[in-house]
């Protein structure tokens, strides 16, 4: 394994992680048809109207895409919403992600992601040429400690 | 997050900066900070980006924007330079 490699296996990890949730979900939740829901949650308070005999999380008021209302656990809207969010993989990607930052709100649910990423290659900006990975990798400037990309760059 | 709530982010020096609500999720981007004159405010789709071109002659801090943004069409603030950052803040809506 090269230093990308690893690199590349940060940026796969979220993907595999998600892959894992919606795998889980899927199993514990067999009568649900996980790609007819679409995962909504309601108000800035969302209110918690039973518990799911499956896996035993709150449940909350949703949607399915026709619209139609149903009722689905947060563990399934989670794992939705995480799958929503993976990246495209690293051998089909010219940027990694490098510090994927996961967005929680206060009551549990997935709301997004702030993707940190950077180009494999060199690129042309307006302001100059943007130091590719590999680049950093040459020169030294881009270390993995602990799973974390640290960049220093000059 | 959650509805009305702020959300708020920083890049890692000279790196991309990508919000992507989840599935569901809808929000708004209300301000961006920009360091690098020339970069501006993106769209993007995870493949392609349209830009929310300001000026090419001032960093693009903008305090008063509203670029709705969804799971599928998101938003980037694009690598800034050498120890410079970008950031944003959002409201969720949905």
């Amino acid at each position: 394994m090269t230093l990308l490699d690893d690199i590349k296996a940060v940026h796969d990890e979220v993907n595999n992680v998600s892959k894992a949730k919606l795998s889980q979900v899927i199993t514990e939740h067999p009568d649900l048809q996980i790609d007819k829901i679409n995962p909504r949650v309601f108000g800035s308070i969302p209110q918690v109207v039973g518990t799911c005999p499956q896996c035993g999380d709150d449940m909350f008021d949703s949607l399915d895409k026709t619209g139609k209302p149903i009722q689905v656990c947060r563990n399934t809207i989670n794992a939705i919403r995480l799958d929503s969010i993976k990246h495209k993989p690293s051998n089909q990607s010219d940027e990694l992600c490098i510090d994927c930052q996961i967005i929680t709100d206060e009551f549990g649910f997935i709301t997004g992601a702030n993707h940190i990423t950077r180009s494999i290659e060199d690129k042309a900006l307006s302001w100059g040429i943007w130091k590719g990975i590999k680049t950093l990798i040459t020169a030294n400037q881009i270390q993995l400690k602990q799973g974390k990309v640290i960049i220093n760059e000059s | 997050m959650a509805v009305d709530d702020i959300i708020n982010a920083m890049s890692a020096a000279n790196a991309n900066l990508v919000y992507q609500p989840a599935a569901g999720v809808e929000a708004v981007v209300t301000s961006t900070a920009m360091d690098s004159v020339g970069q501006q405010p993106e769209k993007f789709d995870g493949t392609n980006s349209a830009i929310h071109r300001i000026s090419q002659s001032v960093q693009p801090n903008i305090i008063n924007s509203k670029i709705g943004v969804t799971n599928t069409v998101y938003y980037r603030n694009v690598a800034q330079g050498v120890g410079l950052y970008g950031a944003y803040s959002a409201i969720q809506t949905k």
